[in-house]
């Protein structure tokens, strides 16, 4: 048995681990929907599998651990009745323990926890009962001796086998080796094309031929390489969906509700860092839904299916990759929800207000129309959280809700988020850019006439629909004198023969214009993090380096059309 | 200022040496310094791209290498006039919220002052907290203020640049 364990090889185990106990999930997740033999031999071969590779790296209490969970499930693969929720929950809690367990070794949480030791204790209590419950199968097996039990107890997991593994805490992604090999291939035809560029530099031949093709070669390599870079990124949401479908599943259980989950779309692929960013706020909305949106137990119309049904699609879309999340519990009650704004002060009482319109208020910070907070979505995060990481993503998020019937959300998310199409526009003076996704269309103000002018902006009558424009300079405020040390953006010069451009922003079907001063171009940027020092202003949402290499602000134009829609109620 | 990543491994004396090594700027007529060793790196003045709703004293930002990096006016900051002139020049300070840049009317050069020769506790009137003054000492003859620039920078300027009281539209 070795004592002393390799830091290095541990790691590597660890970083299995983690798959492996992500296939242990779905296999547990499969079986609870559906008892097969193939899936619980899939459940087996997992746990097998990692038991082998903990024994090799020298995590015996690890393996010991496993092996318990093993023999169980070689139980079920003989008596599928076994198998039974129970069963399941019992092998869902022995991965819960394994994760964490995992966690610590990583040594990112520092000590056990105690809740973490309890769970353990009472986790090894629970097989051990089970296999009693099982007399016969266990003495053919031989199994659960006490012996072996209790000395698992003792080994508190932490102290025992707290390997120094450095901390993973850097974000990794699996990429298959033939993505890379694409990558080399690109970059070798560029170096190529670089090397031609580079003699005709040399021997003074920049304008013939042989050189500006190479340039035209180089430029189309490096926009495929940046396709091909970008492509390295995308995940498929596979992961994600099966953490959404355990926690939904983990909420039904603590709640004795009676719920199929169905998935769809697993295999559509986004940006990890998106995948990352979104996945706490939809398991926010997943326990919302399962905990509110379900009607509680015994209290589910007895016309509707007793078991209720939560539907999870993804699907590509024009704009991006659409996630919906459909529940067919009570729905939404605008009554309640209206109720609920007039004693947050959000609406006035007795006011008229459009359906979108009542739903967007369960966006705001909080608001929450349960009127118990229970411990599963009661805990202070609510939809805002929801609503502001969509915006952040430069998403769309979109509630439609049937009293009684059920309540879908439908997200749309860009693919990626690191480069995206944008709009230079010239603004206070100033290139700001704006992503493309936001703006619904640009128009010329001079082909519309003004149908009535306030001190807020003008309207227009936009396709028979009168919307108001107003100027963009009114929400990036030039709060100092321009100085000589600060770069100034060309004005135009004639008023008449330049066009008046207006952006069109689209909120949830309510229309605002900002006027600009002209539309400078359109070109592909790259997002960077604004400095955190100037991070964080509403509506500036990054920034980027032109192609002059000139830094420019990124604007949000859906915060400003926000920020004026809520500012227009209240005057 | 351990430079393990190369083979060169400073011995106590370099370290002594650099920590007496000051980066002189002028700000107005008055000549400062800052502690070398903190200083990112130097660069010319380039026109910088303002950011609404941000303090006066706070210029924009700039693009040093594909990274961009604020710019604060020191002359603004303390109360000196911003007057044009062809030596302006930038100290780049890595902060924790990101690279952060200083304005001054020029850039002296680095000197040496001995811990000895410095009046660690002078009697100045500064718009600085005199915490972050770390004494005045002499260079050729004059009087040099030497302030801790990154801490000043990294303690007061990152949490102020933002202009909270006005509110857009």
């Amino acid at each position: 048995m070795p004592n002393k364990l390799d830091d290095q090889f541990v790691a590597v185990f660890l970083e299995e681990a983690s798959d492996v106990l992500a296939d242990w999930e779905r296999h547990c997740l499969a079986i609870q929907k559906e008892v097969s033999s193939q899936s619980l031999d899939a459940l087996f071969r997992s746990a097998h599998n990692l038991k082998g590779s903990a024994r090799s790296v020298g995590l015996d209490g690890y393996a010991k651990f496993i092996h318990l969970a093993e023999d169980m499930i070689n139980l079920m693969r003989d008596r599928h009745e076994l198998a039974n929720a129970e069963g399941i929950s019992i092998l869902l809690g022995a991965q819960n323990i394994l994760l964490q367990w995992r966690q610590i070794l990583l040594g990112n949480l520092g000590a056990p926890e105690p809740e973490f030791v309890d769970k353990y204790k009472q986790i090894l209590t629970e097989l051990k009962d089970r296999s009693t419950g099982a007399a016969r199968v266990e003495q053919a097996f031989g199994v659960f001796d006490d012996n072996q039990t209790s000395l698992e107890v003792k080994a508190t997991p932490a102290k025992a086998e707290k390997a120094k593994v450095p901390s993973q805490s850097q974000e990794s992604i699996r990429v298959p080796a033939q993505k890379i090999d694409v990558l080399m291939q690109i970059i070798g035809e560029l170096s190529t094309q670089q090397a031609t560029i580079n003699h005709c530099l040399k021997t003074n031949r920049m304008s013939e031929r042989i050189c500006t093709n190479a340039i035209q070669f180089a430029t189309k390599l490096t926009r495929e390489l940046q396709l091909q870079t970008m492509a390295l990124r995308l995940v498929d949401l596979s992961r994600l969906f099966q953490r959404l479908e355990r926690v939904a599943y983990d909420v039904a259980q603590e709640q004795g509700k009676n719920i199929t989950i169905i998935v769809q779309g697993a295999e559509v692929e986004m940006d990890k860092s998106v995948i990352d960013r979104m996945t706490d706020p939809l398991v926010h909305m997943v326990r919302n839904a399962v905990d509110h949106g379900i009607e509680p137990k015994g209290s589910r119309p007895s016309q509707k299916p007793a078991g209720a049904t939560i539907t999870l699609t993804a699907s590509k879309s024009a704009s991006g990759v659409q996630i919906e999340l459909a529940d067919d519990g009570r729905g939404i009650n605008p009554e309640k929800v209206i109720k609920k704004a007039v004693s947050l002060g959000l609406a006035k009482e007795g006011e008229q207000i459009p359906l979108k319109k009542i739903y967007e208020f369960l966006f705001a910070p909080g608001f929450s129309t349960a009127e118990k907070l229970t411990d599963i979505s009661g805990r202070g995060v609510g939809l805002d959280v929801v609503r502001r990481m969509v915006d952040e993503l430069e998403g769309t998020l979109e509630i439609q809700s049937e009293l009684g019937h059920g309540t879908k959300f439908t997200i749309v998310l860009p693919t990626n988020v690191s480069i995206i199409d944008s709009l230079v526009v010239l603004a206070s003076g100033q290139h700001y850019v704006v992503p493309i996704q936001e703006v619904a269309e640009v128009i010329d103000l001079r082909s519309y006439s003004i149908e009535s002018q306030t001190q807020r902006g003008k309207t227009i009558a936009l396709r028979e629909k009168a919307v108001t424009i107003c100027p963009l300079q009114a929400f990036i405020p030039d709060t100092k004198p321009h100085t000589s040390l600060q770069t100034k953006s060309h004005h135009k010069e004639a008023q008449q023969t330049v066009p008046s451009p207006a952006m069109i922003i689209d909120i949830s079907g309510e229309k605002v214009g900002f006027e600009f001063e002209q539309v400078v171009g359109q070109q592909p940027i790259l997002i960077r993090k604004l400095a955190g020092y100037i991070a964080g202003i509403p509506g500036f949402s990054g920034s980027t380096i032109l192609a002059t290499g000139e830094p420019a602000v990124i604007l949000s134009p859906k915060v400003f059309a926000r920020q004026y829609l809520s500012d227009k109620e209240v005057h | 200022m351990n430079a393990t990543h190369t083979n060169y491994q400073p011995t106590q004396e370099d370290q002594d040496q650099d920590q007496n090594k000051y980066l002189l700027f002028r700000l107005g007529g008055e000549l400062y310094g800052t502690p070398l060793m903190a200083v990112r790196e130097v660069c010319e003045f380039q026109k910088v791209k303002p950011i609404p709703q941000t303090v006066n004293s706070f210029l924009g930002v700039i693009n040093i290498r594909g990274e961009i990096v604020g710019v604060i006016d020191l002359r603004v900051r303390l109360g000196y006039s911003q007057t044009e002139s062809k030596t302006l020049a930038m100290m780049v300070f890595g902060t924790e919220e990101g690279a952060l840049g200083a304005v001054a009317d020029s850039l002296e050069g680095v000197a040496k002052i001995n811990h000895q020769e410095i009046d660690t506790k002078p009697r100045i009137e500064s718009r600085i907290p005199i915490k972050y003054i770390l004494g005045v000492g002499k260079f050729r003859d004059h009087l040099v203020t030497l302030i801790d620039l990154k801490e000043v920078l990294e303690k007061e300027e990152v949490t102020n640049i933002r202009n909270v009281t006005k509110k857009a539209a």
